[in-house]
């Protein structure tokens, strides 16, 4: 009976996504229809300020890549694509990117976006007074900014860092009025001044922020919508009731569990094209964990499907590697860790472990991470392992991690439109993120020739080696790719998620 | 009478600085430093002690509270560590809206606790129907009442809006459509609260020998609930209004969020999870004086009410 339920309730939510199809094929024929208000719902907003410098809060960026455009933007496929950086140029061995900008920009203040004002939004980010929150990122990557010509700007780099453009379509790369920042000074957070197609038009914290159509945009004829606002929801549940009655056109961050909610009458569930990376971090420089037969053993002993089954119902993706397929970077996965109590239980014998001693496995209190722990708990047990969950703050979990005080744990990281971003950042012997003390010369060695070269085929290649070293020395266990969705209303055209989540509703509009 | 008030008040102004300044002592000293609560976990000593000299956390903490005390008494509660915003603008745009949503909970549910129960006679089904409001208002979770009542009349019947704050430059009818369920939500719980306080005050002075004697001259039932009953039964009443108005300085937490009102007790809360120790210690003063404030305010009205209170005092 109950999974006769089950079964049901996919059907439902697979109609829901079929109708996604065919609303964007006739999207194409329709003309766009100018005007209106798009609402979007944020559950319990957590806004705090509109400088992108100074942004912390995913919510913040919901807002922010509306109220400013980036030196680049990224495509659904995370390749890179020009924004107020026309077209740009790798110079100086992958050490000097110029940058060609668009002409005749304004921000939303009258002035005039230049090389002088990419220069400043730079500088004032490094600027130790600023308190930027992209200074610890970019500090040691930039030696200089260099005005080349008003409508050409030069970034000169202490060392190669392929990365820089995939910075520069995030918070790094949204361009602020300087003038403006400079009059408003600390209250600039509250009146923001961009480039971008919307202007802040009222904010009233924790109910609703506003926003209104700039009509100077230097897009012409962009964007559709008059207006967008965001409305603060209690909670997800709620917030798809109003989507049901139109008082909301769009919500995001949904799990699979809620878009069983969506009426697929008057809403489409979209999926965002790639989820974040669920997995199993270790200390592998140390006892216990550096007992690789145990690991091994470890990772045979997890059955990924039940906890893509459990926590996303069945909608993840199961990860053999770091990074999800489909994008530029991405090599075929092989085969990883299959699942097999057998070959789990002969390892174990053979790597020497002492079955009564206990494996600590760390659970934070975040809902899915708890989950994990608890999937994962049970199912090494079930191999003949005596494991303690160990219950941790998600406040102080990841500052525990770093100071390597919590030790076998779940982790999750999202995919960066650059492969530098995650790989040399967690597994390089002198990456920021590496917090699992592995060490591998030839990993470094790798991971440093994929800084030195651009080209992408070969670059690809180098990545696709790391991840199979990985998959073997399981520094990480790779769980599975999650399922995040947004719910749209059919009334909504033109607009779809992108992989880094932020919306961007230049293009969106609204039928009558 | 005056000489009353003045008594009461003089007392007020010690016990809020005496507050004030244990409030201010567990922010900054007690619980560590605001600067590593601020920096978080993995700052290092270096960034704390330089947070610690710029902001004079290093100061004796006396000196330190009469320079916060200072600067409050002007209107200047220092800036938030979070949004960058002065705090004083933070709170003058949410007290209002707290204060507003509280004073119509506490007039309606008061009016209605001590009007229903004094005019509907008790033992008949009506009487116990009260009861039976009173005890399921008091024990429904607020968020779920919230829910519900969004539910029922938003999304299902859709006469009233399902959330928001409209100002009162929207429009007055705006203004009111959407202060209608989150006032009977709130409303709903002091109801509870309010109705049986005065119902065991008013059985207590029900059989009293004034009462039996207003009967026995043969004045009217409503009369003699009204005229003899009332005034004598209702005074913890005001009392427990005057508390629960205090506390609404802070914010009917619940409330504000399933309602998603811009109100004071979600700027508090948000504060308090982001460590954004200005703003604590600023609602909290304002809490702490709203409540000694409000009490007072209670304590006239009772001696304004019972001879008996003023002329012993």
């Amino acid at each position: 009976m109950n999974i006769d339920r089950r079964h049901m309730m996919k059907a439902t939510s697979a109609f829901a996504l079929a109708l996604s199809t065919p609303w964007s094929a006739s999207a194409q024929q329709e003309t766009p229809r100018s005007g209106g208000t798009l609402t979007v719902g944020l559950v319990n907003d957590n806004t705090k300020t509109m400088d992108p410098r100074l942004s912390i809060q995913l919510d913040e960026r919901q807002v922010l890549f509306l109220l400013y455009d980036t030196l680049v933007a990224v495509d659904r496929n995370f390749s890179l694509q020009p924004d107020l950086a026309k077209s740009w140029k790798i110079e100086n061995d992958g050490k000097r990117y110029v940058f060609t900008l668009q002409e005749g920009v304004k921000f939303q203040d009258g002035t005039p976006f230049d090389a002088a004002a990419v220069k400043w939004n730079i500088e004032s980010r490094l600027d130790e007074k600023v308190l930027s929150s992209q200074r610890a990122q970019l500090l040691p990557v930039i030696a200089s900014i260099e005005i080349v010509s008003p409508s050409v700007v030069a970034f000169n780099l202490n060392y190669q860092y392929p990365s820089l453009l995939a910075d520069l379509a995030d918070r790094a790369g949204l361009m602020l009025s300087p003038t403006a920042a400079q009059k408003f000074g600390q209250d600039f957070g509250r009146n923001p001044v961009g480039t971008g197609a919307f202007v802040l038009k009222q904010w009233v914290q924790g109910t609703n922020i506003t926003l209104a159509r700039n009509p100077d945009y230097w897009r012409k004829g962009e964007p559709y919508l008059d207006s967008v606002v965001f409305r603060t929801v209690p909670s997800a549940v709620l917030g798809l009731q109003r989507v049901g009655i139109g008082e909301i056109d769009v919500m995001a961050n949904l799990g699979p569990a809620e878009t069983k909610l969506i009426d697929p009458r008057t809403t489409t569930a979209m999926k965002l094209p790639i989820g974040r990376w669920y997995s199993l971090q270790w200390q592998v420089d140390r006892a216990p964990f550096n007992n690789a037969k145990l690991r091994s053993a470890i990772a045979h002993a997890i059955d990924r499907n039940r906890i893509n089954q459990i926590l996303f119902d069945g909608q993840g993706t199961i990860a053999d590697g770091l990074t999800p397929q489909g994008l530029w970077y991405s090599s075929p996965f092989k085969p990883g860790f299959e699942y097999s109590p057998d070959k789990a239980r002969a390892l174990l014998k053979e790597s020497g472990w002492n079955m009564s001693d206990p494996i600590t496995l760390w659970a934070p209190s975040e809902a899915s991470y708890n989950r994990i722990s608890q999937l994962v708990g049970e199912q090494i047990q079930a191999i003949g392992l005596k494991v303690n969950l160990s219950p941790v703050a998600q406040s102080e979990y990841y500052a525990r991690v770093v100071q390597k005080s919590v030790n076998f744990t779940p982790s999750s990281w999202a995919s960066r439109a650059d492969p530098d971003g995650l790989y040399y950042f967690l597994l390089h012997s002198k990456g920021t993120g590496n917090t699992t003390g592995y060490s591998n010369p030839q990993v470094d060695r790798l991971l440093e020739q994929g800084r030195s070269i651009t080209d992408q085929t070969e670059r690809a290649k180098l990545y696709g080696q790391v991840q199979e070293i990985v998959m073997q020395e399981v520094p990480y266990i790779c769980l599975l790719f999650g399922a995040d969705y947004v719910a749209v209303s059919n009334k909504v055209r033109n607009w779809a998620p992108s992989p880094d989540s932020y919306p961007r509703f230049r293009r969106a509009w609204k039928a009558a | 009478m005056i000489r009353f008030v003045l008594k009461r008040a003089i007392w007020v102004a010690p016990n809020i600085l005496i507050l004030t300044f244990l409030l201010f002592a567990i922010l900054t000293s007690w619980l560590g430093s605001p600067s590593a609560m601020m920096l978080g976990l993995d700052a290092s000593p270096a960034a704390i002690s330089e947070m610690n000299r710029a902001y004079g956390f290093d100061d004796p903490i006396i000196q330190q509270y009469v320079r916060w005390l200072w600067a409050a008494l002007q209107g200047d509660f220092g800036r938030s560590y979070a949004t960058k915003q002065t705090v004083s603008s933070m709170i003058g745009s949410a007290l209002p809206i707290s204060i507003e949503l509280g004073l119509w909970a506490i007039c309606l549910s008061g009016f209605a606790a001590v009007g229903l129960n004094s005019l509907i006679p008790r033992g008949k089904i009506s009487g116990s129907l009260i009861s039976a409001v009173s005890v399921v208002s008091i024990t429904i979770p607020n968020f779920m009442l919230g829910a519900t009542l969004v539910y029922v009349f938003a999304i299902y019947l859709r006469w009233l809006p399902t959330s928001a704050w409209a100002p009162w430059s929207d429009g007055i009818l705006d203004h009111l459509l959407h202060l209608i369920l989150p006032v009977a939500t709130l409303s709903a719980f002091y109801f509870g609260s309010f109705s049986m306080i005065y119902r065991a005050e008013y059985r207590s002075v029900m059989n009293q020998l004034f009462v039996r004697v207003a009967r026995a001259k043969g004045l009217s039932a409503t009369r003699v609930s009204l005229q003899h009953i009332l005034p004598n039964s209702v005074l913890p009443v005001i009392t427990f209004m005057g508390i629960t108005l205090g506390q609404l300085m802070g914010g009917a937490v619940v409330t504000e969020v399933v309602f998603s009102l811009p109100g004071i007790g979600r700027t508090f809360v948000a504060a308090i999870r982001g460590n954004d120790y200005p703003v604590i210690l600023a609602i909290g003063a304002i809490v702490l004086t709203g409540m000694m404030v409000t009490n007072l305010i209670a304590d006239i009205v009772i001696a304004w009410i019972n001879p008996q209170v003023r002329l012993s005092s």
